[in-house]
């Protein structure tokens, strides 16, 4: 990566409240699905268009709009988005509608809205934005996909904007599936208590995070992006190499890291790789976790690298978030994302202190 | 200097053939693939024309060597065979460890999903398929198939998905991300995506007739195709032959509607016009043009505005559809037409654009009509899909 990528602007959207303060006394629940608790879209949508809006698709927008305000940006040079699931609702109200009138009657407008990128879509048509856009769908490094292609898109001199998020949506109608799936936590506890709670479900969660990476450093900057690393498949003792690897192409070590938030959501299939982050030589980095407050989902770990923004520019850590009891440096420089769902697409992310 | 990116591999399974060679045989014959439905069960499977793939899945997962107890979904299956093939061709079948794989689907493991969704409760050896309705479990399951362990994603923008996962492959190799990238897509026929486009009004009874006056929708197909990109001094490194270079690639959005296209073709234009761009070339150097050409009556028009408007003065080089072969493969079309494209240039020919009588009133192109020899530098391949997604690749000779 020869350009210097810049978090120039943020928004988020989750079962918490997008700002560091409120987390001090975060939301709580008592039930293992966390749905967003953003009022507020009639700040970014039009009545009229929000009636055939999914939650999918409104999460989208408001996020994505929130960031440009952040960045206080206007024209954007791409749409880049990550979705593990896409527009789940619109697909399966299709689906069932499809099968229960057994294939008659249908009404194309949740067919037209159930691709999955659809939020991209409907981004670009409200901004009038006829720029670069895509749609990364793989699972839990969707997020993660869509970063490193808009890396590749600001390789370039001219002054550069791009609109970079995550976004996935509960659809009542898979809840059951997902449950019978073993996704879903069957037990019902308040979700700080998550890590007593190790099963093989986890609680889940929806939400939309939206980025303004730019190649240039404005004032207001949160943070420089530093990269990333996707695996598809990794044995848990190859992932420290792959850590250290990692961290050898971006010419630092682990003793460079000031803080390593992790995926950590509690499912039984997952410890193994969590696990390793208490061995030594890791052990010692102070440490923290997120999907206690905004559940698990494809692209949680946007959440997390919202997060990473707000403390390598406020320097506050919420205490929420702690996960071991190391002190984290004064003005923290490098952060580490760390993610994997059910043994599978892992991803390392790395920001920087501008 | 950027490095170029050179394709060492394709292959191909669509409703002409089960291989490139198969493919091209029914491309040089003029013969269409489209039939009404054998393996899916649906209503419509007697309604209208499909481009289905005849071998059922016990018979694909024979072909693959699957285990009684695998989770592949229709779309992995063909993907499985496709891929292969791409690998094989490429002399990559001993799969480097830092191979990097760009999937793209828009139907994912739906078929599976219809199937089983209102039962999956009481028949247990269903659910390992639950996951199968996100598309990346299909590339996840296609991915361990193959071996891949790396940066493994998938792209889905409806109908340009796989131009758009050759688009990132080909970033990948130019920004030293990867040497070798495996990229192309996946689609099968479902009752999710037949049902959605009758919805819409927009399927045909009849072969698709593209650029035709009388014109009156599309039919639906299914396929897999996958290219192998090389870093080209890798590829000559190991003597691997290069059967055409990905020159010029760029996406734009229309932004006009969700599922309809602008008037002009502002999006299809745009994204022709940063492809001729990147590929350093203008529109007079392209030899042959693999249109999107879907044969509803909105894209064809909007796609003729756009050529229109870049080759000025209606100095249109040949043009074909090649959706009345093998029906529209959707989230697939992209590679599918990647791979003639190479065709094109390796053989230097054109293909029949079938059913074409009538030029349109509004734009009059004529599609070439019969296969024939051409001298092929360049090929444009459009693919625009669904969220006003455009997308234009070219393809230039060895």
């Amino acid at each position: 990566m020869n350009t210097k990528i810049y978090i120039n602007g943020i928004g988020s959207i989750s079962a918490q409240e997008a700002n560091l303060l409120a987390l001090k006394n975060p939301n709580l629940y008592d039930t293992s699905i966390l749905r967003h608790c953003f009022k507020d879209f009639r700040k970014y949508i039009r009545p009229k268009e929000m009636r055939r809006m999914s939650e999918a698709v409104k999460m989208g927008v408001a996020a994505a709009n929130a960031s440009l305000e952040d960045a206080n940006v206007q024209k954007i040079s791409g749409i880049l988005v990550g979705t593990g699931m896409g527009c789940k609702q619109d697909s399966d109200a299709f689906l069932e509608d499809m099968l229960q009138n057994q294939e008659a009657f249908l009404a194309p407008t949740k067919f037209i809205q159930s691709t999955h990128n659809t939020v991209s879509g409907q981004i670009a048509l409200q901004l009038d934005c006829k720029a670069y856009n895509t749609t990364y769908v793989q699972s839990s490094v969707s997020f993660e996909s869509a970063l490193l292609d808009a890396e590749m898109e600001l390789q370039t001199k001219n002054p550069k904007n791009l609109l970079v998020g995550g976004v996935d949506e509960i659809s009542d109608y898979s809840i059951d599936l997902q449950r019978l799936d073993g996704q879903i936590k069957e037990e019902n506890f308040n979700n700080l208590q998550l890590l007593q709670h190790i099963s093989p479900g986890s609680i889940i969660g929806e939400g939309a995070s939206f980025f303004v990476l730019s190649n240039f450093r404005q004032g207001n900057s949160y943070a420089q992006y530093f990269g990333n690393k996707m695996y598809n498949q990794l044995q848990e003792d190859e992932l420290e190499p792959a850590l250290r690897n990692f961290l050898q192409e971006k010419e630092i070590t682990l003793k460079d890291i000031d803080a390593i938030i992790l995926g950590q959501n509690a499912m039984l299939v997952d410890q193994p790789y969590f696990s390793v982050f208490s061995r030594e030589g890791l052990k010692d980095i102070p440490q923290l976790y997120y999907k206690h407050l905004v559940g698990e989902f494809y692209t949680a770990s946007a959440y997390a690298f919202w997060l990473a923004c707000h403390i390598l520019k406020e320097g506050e850590i919420p205490q929420t978030c702690k996960l071991n009891s190391i002190k984290i440096a004064q003005k923290p420089k490098y952060i580490l994302l760390y993610n994997v769902y059910r043994g599978k697409n892992h991803s390392f992310s790395l920001l920087r202190a501008c | 200097m950027k490095t170029r990116v050179a394709i060492t591999g394709m292959g191909i399974i669509s409703a002409i053939g089960n291989t490139v060679a198969e493919n091209f045989a029914a491309l040089r014959n003029s013969k269409s693939g489209l039939t009404h439905l054998e393996f899916l069960e649906t209503k419509h499977a007697k309604d209208y024309l499909f481009g289905e793939i005849k071998q059922s899945n016990a018979g694909l997962e024979q072909k693959l060597q699957l285990s009684k107890n695998n989770n592949f979904t229709r779309g992995a299956l063909l993907a499985g065979v496709a891929a292969k093939e791409a690998l094989r061709n490429a002399n990559l079948e001993t799969l480097p460890n830092d191979l990097a794989f760009v999937n793209a689907t828009s139907v994912g493991g739906m078929d599976y999903t219809e199937k089983f969704y209102q039962n999956f409760s009481d028949k247990q050896n269903t659910q390992k398929y639950i996951e199968a309705q996100h598309p990346g479990f299909t590339t996840d399951v296609i991915g361990a198939h193959l071996g891949c362990k790396n940066l493994v994603t998938t792209i889905s923008t409806a109908c340009s998905s796989s131009a758009n996962a050759i688009l990132t492959g080909a970033k990948l190799i130019e920004n030293n991300k990867a040497k070798q990238v495996l990229v192309g897509g996946t689609d099968c026929l479902s009752k999710f995506t037949i049902n959605g486009f009758k919805s819409l009004m927009i399927l045909s009874k009849n072969a698709c007739k593209a650029f035709d006056k009388n014109r009156d929708g599309l039919n639906l197909g299914e396929a897999a195709a996958y290219l192998v990109l090389e870093d080209e001094e890798t590829a000559k490194e190991r003597n691997q032959p290069i059967l055409g270079y990905c020159s010029g690639f760029a996406n734009a959005n229309d932004a006009y509607h969700q599922t309809a296209s602008s008037a002009s073709g502002e999006g299809n234009y745009l994204a022709i016009k940063k492809a001729l761009q990147k590929a350093n070339l203008n529109a007079r150097q392209i030899d042959y043009i693999l249109a999107h050409g879907t044969a509803t009556v909105n894209n064809d028009v909007s796609e003729g505005k756009a050529l229109q408007r870049i080759f000025e003065n209606n100095n249109l080089p040949p043009i074909s559809s090649t959706k009345a072969f093998t029906g529209h493969t959707l989230g697939a079309a992209g590679a599918v037409e990647a791979v003639f494209a190479i065709l094109a240039l390796q053989k230097q020919v054109v293909f029949k654009n079938l059913n074409f009588e009538t030029p349109m009133p509004e734009i009059p192109i004529k599609p070439v009509t019969a296969f024939q020899s051409n001298k092929n530098e360049h090929v444009l391949s459009n693919s625009f899909g669904f969220g006003g997604n455009c997308t234009s690749l070219i393809f230039s000779k060895a």
